[in-house]
């Protein structure tokens, strides 16, 4: 097994990352067998289990519905603690009670005193109904009280002083809500919620007074108490079945299965990137990291990871869903992933490819080139139009409103949604400028490199043409794809320049160019795609408003008469209790109220009186007056159409009869349904009454006027500024003239306007036709919502940029031009952002006092109208009926209510009282202004839940100057025209700062780069010459003070050359002395036994020795060996002094060290200890000149340990180096020489020249690495080696 | 060379998941032909089946949806795969069947009457869906579980 494989596991293993996964697997494995005990031990024990469960349960819903009571009970008990307010019910003072109620403001009580009389003193909330006097006990007691809407808790707390009953508190709390409508006008938590949200069950509460336990076996009833632990009531909920509980168990623990899954995928991906990092081939770990993130990402999908397991709006496909990947874009969250993923995918590629794609004229073969270029630009063009699909499903796969003038900032899920796309746009940059990269390396027409950019750029946009021609559907026009193409061909040769010319490589670099790139891109894309989704939803409206409506309408009808016309209904109308509530609570049950028609629900009893009625909408012409109706027991669907003042109205009216079980008639319900084309973009409706369907219809952006025609003339309009003498536009009637065309969509200028208008062609008569007109934006509004677009990406891209610069462990320079950025935007941006929000707060209080203004002018005209009636009727106030108000609202143009001794009286708008979103009693702020401060007028902001509206108020005075009540205007029918207001102001304000502060950031941006320039090339230029460039020049342009500092740079440059040139030459001399002087000496040395071996030779010649032969052997043996030391002498100087061209390359550093090991194989004494952190540890060097410093070190080591010992050599990165330590068990070095051992010629060996030691460190200086040693007495030595690492971007 | 194919040759797989999404959009672009009958038998069989893919091919651009309790509105056909397949798996159908298949103002509609089992308990919705004819090809306009 290689030495890096082993590594590998070990650190897996050190990791724990191996413990982990067993870990996981053994839960996996094991939660099925728990899930097979549980499921046994339900199946087996279900009767004992299901009775723990309802009792555990029944237990739980009498303790909540007691904690329920405390809460309430604690307020009264602390009020009647209050001797202010015990004093005041006593004085009955109403305005210290008023004042007092203040500090006991819980928004979800009602707190009501009253005196010893049951009459009201005081209140804090004004919802509720009246309590009955039969209600008022002796003792404090609880009860709720069960209406067709709302059902309320009510504590009454009598009040005595010194057993003297002075009066009462009651506390009021809604209960609960009956009718199903999705009311985000309650705020307040209610019961039923508190179970349905912790226990997850339905429960049914019953209060009437034929509460009964329930009989039926499938169910299971509570006794509810009071505090005085009286049955009040009762709780039903079904008994939990088998099958459900067991269904439950498989669902938990597939859930906790899911989750284990892709914990296991999450904890297996750091292994996978250190294996395929350390091991693989780029190319080869780009495709195995693609694989293994796509795997990842489709198992995610497979499990419903993490959608399963955090329920939030983002996993929902109402709000945006795309078939795109196979259900990787199902929701906004699944799309938020998969842009992760991709975004990682393919910058991990861009990472990989950038250093096989670097542009260079490989060869000359120009049809080899051309079919490269077409082949990438084809393939670019497929990669554009799938970029446009992905917008184009971002737009139309969604309900969300990427230009919405009326806000400032996006909702969550906008924001999560406009991140998604962004990180997908600067994928498909990356992935573009590959594309384009990749052909422009094959590109080699022109020796000059613009030329050939250039004609590439034109082949590409030429392609992208012919390609528009071609296609049927380009998804893209030509202009937006060469536009595309001039961005991305600017980025591409930024980044050429900068990156391939000026050996720039940094991955944040890249980001900051193609993030601006894709933050253009993105913005316009979505803009524009916006545009044609608002003109397409203008087209749907048209169609579905021209469309026939009948049978729809009759199904509507049939199934709402089949709700309301129930046997329930029929108990409740023979029990002749209040059913005042009863048509609206049925209405809102049903399909009617969802669907937001025109409606009236009229509820008969058998005398065919009209016993419950609400209507909704302005359109109805056919309600039944009282006594002109005759119930019958037959059921029936009628349709009549009209003209109306919304144009063609389709009234479509419905009767049921109410046959009680002995089949006698009790009564009946008709409803009636007022379809009027026109009035849906009327935007009369108050919000509240709203349901989905109309609010798509108002939430576009832009007024729509709906117009009628019959043979090509105008028969009506919604737009009352449209004058008369319109004709419809020819074109118009000859594509419904002379084709089978239905619809046809044109733009037109009317009266000076331009409009965007779409008509539709009645399919029953094909002379009638109706029209649809969008007034066009101005350029302005294009200009404002691009801009506002802008800065949100720039918001966003700032925050992708900042994490992808942690994930790819990037480094920020925090350099001066960065923080002269960072300052300039600081001073601009600050006051900018709170100029901005004062003047938003500013706009928003203008049109609050606008508001203001004119509901004070609207009570004053209602005033002076019910005036004028009393007066000429000589009527009492009571006499005032909803009949008149609305009488005089169809004059004033005004609704408004009346109260007189602070209760409801009239209403011009009695529907919403009929849904109680407005209540039958004035506000106490109101009543306190009003009637005990004696103020003429008064405005309180009051509100539904979560929706905040104003209301006026004005006392109405008689002749004699009594307050006789009180009228009041609520700005709930205002609620469109001050959106449109603070649209308008929005816009502006929007517009107007993103223009600033994208200015400023330019600005900033271009200051930062000039002050700071000077800063750089210092910089540069200081860094070239310690690199030795003393050639190097700054190019001086400025004649200030950094111009002077550049300029004494220079000169002080030309003296450091003109010094060294002095000092290398003395150098070389005194290099040459010495070097003479050594080899003179080296060479004495052995020329003096030379000499004394041919003197020996020639006595013993001379002396005619005997033993000659023998002398002379010696001698000539001795010369040979002086002769091969001279030798020897000579190859060290050589080795030293030579200077060979090195031969630099990327190289494994743990593989050089294992082939110097290996040649010390013969040492058998030496135990040799190999420990290499990582597998691949790459310097640039040359591989023979490093392998012969490692070969010196290593033998050094050996020899000093005397050829027996432990040599251990480590390898690990360190700050971007590699160090290498290699440490022997030695005698070590001695303190006095260790200065030395770099030296040449220094030894303490008795063979060999001490040059050793110095060529390690000429080779490691020359690497720009260090080296040196730790050595410690008998203990042994330890040469740390440091190599700068070759970096990845490099 | 090798290196510089497998760089093209993995770009080529990265594109293919552009290409998928564009090719998802143009099938949305032509409506089916069958008789509106069929398109009913349809409906009928995907929702029995809990299987919205067996219907929502024959959606047009935007369809009007409305659950009881859920969602309404218009919705391109893409969300209206994604909502109803939801519903389906939340709300596993007992039985279902149209009961009334009709036409009256050249709009072909059907209603009947559902049961479905939502956690544990039985719910009964009443599905009314219109078509609607689109360059003289009959699409889902409008889904209603009420």
């Amino acid at each position: 097994m290689p030495v890096s494989t082993s590594r590998i596991l070990e650190n897996f293993i050190k990791r724990r990352y191996l413990y982990i996964v067993f870990f996981v697997i053994l839960i996996f494995s094991a939660s099925y067998l728990i899930e097979l005990y549980f499921v046994r031990t339900i199946t087996n024990n279900w009767e004992e289990i299901s009775k723990e469960k309802t009792d555990e349960l029944s237990l739980r819903i009498q303790h909540e519905f007691f904690q329920y009571q405390q809460d309430v009970v604690k307020t009264a008990n602390s009020i009647t603690k209050d001797n202010v307010i015990i004093d005041a019910i006593e004085l009955q003072n109403k305005k210290v009670l008023f004042e007092k109620l203040k500090d006991y403001y819980p928004l979800e009580l009602s707190i009501e005193i009253y005196d010893q009389q049951t009459n009201l003193l005081a209140w804090s909330n004004n919802f509720g109904s009246n309590i009955s006097i039969d209600r008022f006990p002796l003792f404090p007691d609880s009860y709720v009280e069960q209406g067709l809407i709302y059902t309320w808790y009510i504590y009454i707390h009598p009040i005595y002083i010194e057993k003297q009953l002075i009066g009462f508190i009651v506390i009021k709390k809604l209960f609960e809500v009956s009718y199903p409508l999705s009311n985000r006008f309650i705020s307040s938590e209610l019961f039923e919620d508190i179970f349905s949200k912790r226990l997850d069950i339905n429960i049914e509460f019953d209060f009437s007074k034929n509460a009964v336990i329930a009989s039926d076996t499938t169910e299971i009833s509570v006794p509810i108490k009071n505090i005085n632990d009286k049955i009040i009531g009762f709780a039903s909920y079904q008994i939990p079945t088998k099958s459900a509980s067991v269904d439950e168990i498989e669902n938990n623990f597939s859930l906790i299965r899911n989750f284990l899954i892709a914990f296991l995928s999450i904890v297996i991906f750091y292994p996978v990137i250190i294996f395929t990092y350390e091991k693989v081939k780029p190319v080869y770990r780009a495709i195995i990291i693609v694989l293994f993130l796509w795997i990842v990402r489709y198992v995610w999908l497979w499990i419903d990871f993490p959608s399963e397991l955090i329920r939030l709006d983002i996993f929902n496909p109402n709000l945006f869903a795309s078939s795109f990947g196979f259900g990787i874009a199902k929701s906004i969250g699944e799309l938020f992933i998969t842009s992760i993923f991709l975004f990682i995918n393919i910058t991990i590629i861009f990472k990989d490819s950038i250093n096989n794609i670097t542009p260079k004229v490989i060869q000359k073969n120009i049809s080899l080139n051309l079919i490269i270029t077409l082949i990438c630009s084809i393939l670019f063009i497929f990669l554009l139009r799938g970029y446009f699909a992905i917008i184009i499903s971002a737009v139309f796969d969604s309900v969300l409103k990427y230009i919405d003038p009326s806000s400032i900032l996006p909702s969550v899920e906008l924001f999560i949604m406009y991140v998604n796309l962004l990180l997908i746009t600067l994928s498909f940059v990356f992935l573009a400028v590959l594309f384009i990269l990749v052909s422009f390396k094959w590109f080699s027409f022109f020796k000059n490199y613009y030329n050939n950019w250039i004609l590439l750029f034109v082949i590409y946009s030429l392609i992208s043409i012919v390609y528009g021609f071609i296609h049927p559907n380009p998804l893209s026009s030509n202009i937006a794809r060469v536009l595309i193409l001039v961005g991305l061909f600017i980025t591409g040769g930024i980044l050429y320049h900068y990156i391939f010319r000026r050996k720039i490589l940094k991955f944040n670099f890249i980001l900051i160019v193609f993030s601006i790139a894709a933050i253009i891109l993105v913005a316009f894309s979505l803009y524009f795609k916006s545009q044609e989704n608002y003109r397409s939803k203008l087209q749907l409206y048209a169609t579905e408003v021209g469309r026939p409506i009948d049978s729809w309408i009759t199904f509507v009808v049939d199934e709402a008469l089949n709700q309301i016309a129930t046997q329930r209904t029929t108990e409740i109308i023979k029990s002749e209790n209040d059913v005042r509530d009863l048509a609206f609570s049925e209405w809102a049950k049903t399909i009617l109220s969802r669907e937001g028609y025109n409606c009236a629900v009229t509820i008969f009893n058998e005398r065919s009186e009209i016993v419950g009625d609400f209507r909704i909408g302005s359109t109805l012409s056919h309600y039944p007056e009282r006594g002109k109706f005759e119930i019958s027991t037959n059921r029936t669907v009628t349709l009549r159409e009209e003209m109306g003042p919304f144009g063609t109205i389709k009234n479509y009216i419905g009767y049921a009869p109410l046959i009680a079980s002995d089949s006698l008639l009790v009564g009946g319900v008709r409803i009636e349904v007022a379809a009027a084309k026109g009035e849906i973009f009327q935007k009369e409706q108050p919000v509240i009454l709203k349901t989905y369907a109309r609010e798509d219809f108002s939430s576009y952006y832009r007024d729509i006027y709906y117009s009628e025609f019959i043979n090509g003339y105008r028969v009506f309009t919604t737009n009352k500024e449209l004058s008369n003498n319109y004709i419809v536009p020819d074109t118009v009637t000859n594509v419904f003239e002379n084709t089978e065309k239905s619809i046809t969509l044109l733009k037109e200028k009317i009266d000076g306007n331009n409009y965007e208008s779409v008509f539709v062609k009645s399919p029953d008569n094909k002379n009638n036709w109706i029209a649809l007109n969008a007034e066009m934006i101005g350029i302005e509004f294009c200009a404002v919502n691009i801009l506002k677009l802008g800065l949100i990406f720039l918001f966003i891209g700032a925050i992708i940029y900042l994490f992808s610069i942690i994930i790819y462990k990037e480094k920020i320079k925090y350099d001066f031009r960065l923080k002269l950025l960072t300052a300039f935007l600081l001073v601009t941006i600050i006051p900018i952002a709170l100029i901005s929000y004062f003047n938003r707060q500013y706009a928003i209080d203008r049109t609050i006092e606008l508001t203001r203004n004119t509901l004070e002018e609207e009570t004053v005209i209602i005033n002076s109208y019910l005036k004028n009636f009393l007066n000429s009727n000589n009527q009492g106030i009571f006499l005032i009926n909803n009949s008149i108000c609305r009488d005089i609202s169809m004059r004033s143009g005004i609704d408004f209510s009346l109260f007189v001794n602070s209760e409801l009286t009239a209403t011009s708008k009695p529907e919403i009282y009929d849904a109680s979103m407005l209540h039958r009693r004035m506000s106490p702020e109101a009543y306190f202004n009003l009637s005990i401060l004696g103020k003429q007028f008064f405005v309180e902001n009051q509100s539904i839940g979560t929706f905040n509206y104003l209301v006026g108020y004005s006392v109405v005075i008689d002749n004699s100057g009594k307050l006789i009540g009180v009228i009041s205007i609520p700005s709930l029918y205002k609620h469109s025209s001050i959106e449109e207001e603070m649209r308008q102001r929005n816009a502006y304000i929007v517009g107007a700062y993103s223009l600033i502060i994208i200015l400023a950031l330019i600005i900033a941006l271009i200051f930062a780069n000039q002050i700071s320039k000077p800063a750089r090339e210092l910089t540069e230029a200081t860094r070239r010459i310690a690199e030795g460039d003393l050639e190097y020049r700054i190019d001086i342009k400025k004649k200030d003070e950094f111009g002077q500092l550049e300029n004494a740079f220079n000169e002080m440059t030309q003296e450091i050359k003109q010094k060294r040139e002095e000092l290398v030459r003395f150098e070389k001399e005194l290099a040459w002395k010495e070097m003479a002087k050594q080899v003179a000496h080296e060479i004495k040395n052995p020329l003096t036994p030379i000499r004394l071996a041919i003197q020996h030779i020639h006595r013993a010649y001379k002396d005619g020795s005997a033993e000659f032969d023998k002398i002379l052997k010696q001698s000539v043996d001795m010369i040979s060996e002086q002769i091969d030391t001279l030798n020897r002498i000579a190859s060290e100087f050589s080795s030293f002094a030579k200077m060979p061209s090195r031969n630099l390359t990327v190289c494994n550093v743990n593989d050089i060290i294992s082939e110097a090991v290996r040649l010390f194989a013969q040492y058998q004494d030496v135990k040799f200890e190999i420990n290499f952190q990582q597998s691949k540890l790459l310097v640039n060097a040359d591989e023979e000149e490093l392998r012969r410093a490692f070969v010196n070190l290593i033998r050094n080591s050996v020899q000093a340990m005397n050829e027996k010992g432990t040599l251990t050599i480590t390898t690990e990165t360190k700050n971007e180096n590699v160090e290498i330590r290699i440490a022997d068990t030695g005698y070590g070095i001695p303190e006095e020489i260790s200065h030395k051992i770099f030296e040449p010629n220094f030894s303490t060996k008795t063979e060999g020249m001490g040059l050793g030691l110095a060529i390690v460190k000429k080779t490691i200086d020359d690497l720009k690495g260090t080296i040196g040693f730790i050595s410690k007495k008998d203990s042994g030595t330890v040469f740390i080696v440091n190599i700068p690492l070759v970096k990845i971007d490099e | 060379m090798r290196v510089k194919i497998n760089i093209l040759i993995l770009i080529l797989l990265l594109s293919f998941g552009f290409l998928n999404s564009q090719e998802k959009v143009a099938q949305k672009e032509s409506p089916p032909t069958e008789s509106f009958r069929e398109i009913f038998d349809a409906v009928e069989l995907g929702i029995i089946r809990s299987d919205a893919e067996r219907f929502t091919g024959f959606f047009g651009k935007q369809v009007y949806i409305n659950i009881r309790g859920g969602e309404s509105g218009y919705f391109s056909a893409n969300q209206a795969f994604y909502i109803l397949q939801n519903f389906l798996n939340i709300n596993k159908p007992i039985r279902f069947s149209f009961t009334t298949i009709g036409s009256t103002d050249q709009i072909p509609f059907a209603t009947g009457s559902g049961t479905f089992r939502y956690k544990g308990n039985r719910e009964i919705y009443q599905i009314y869906v219109a078509l609607v004819k689109v360059n003289g090809k009959w699409i889902v306009d409008k889904i209603n579980f009420y």
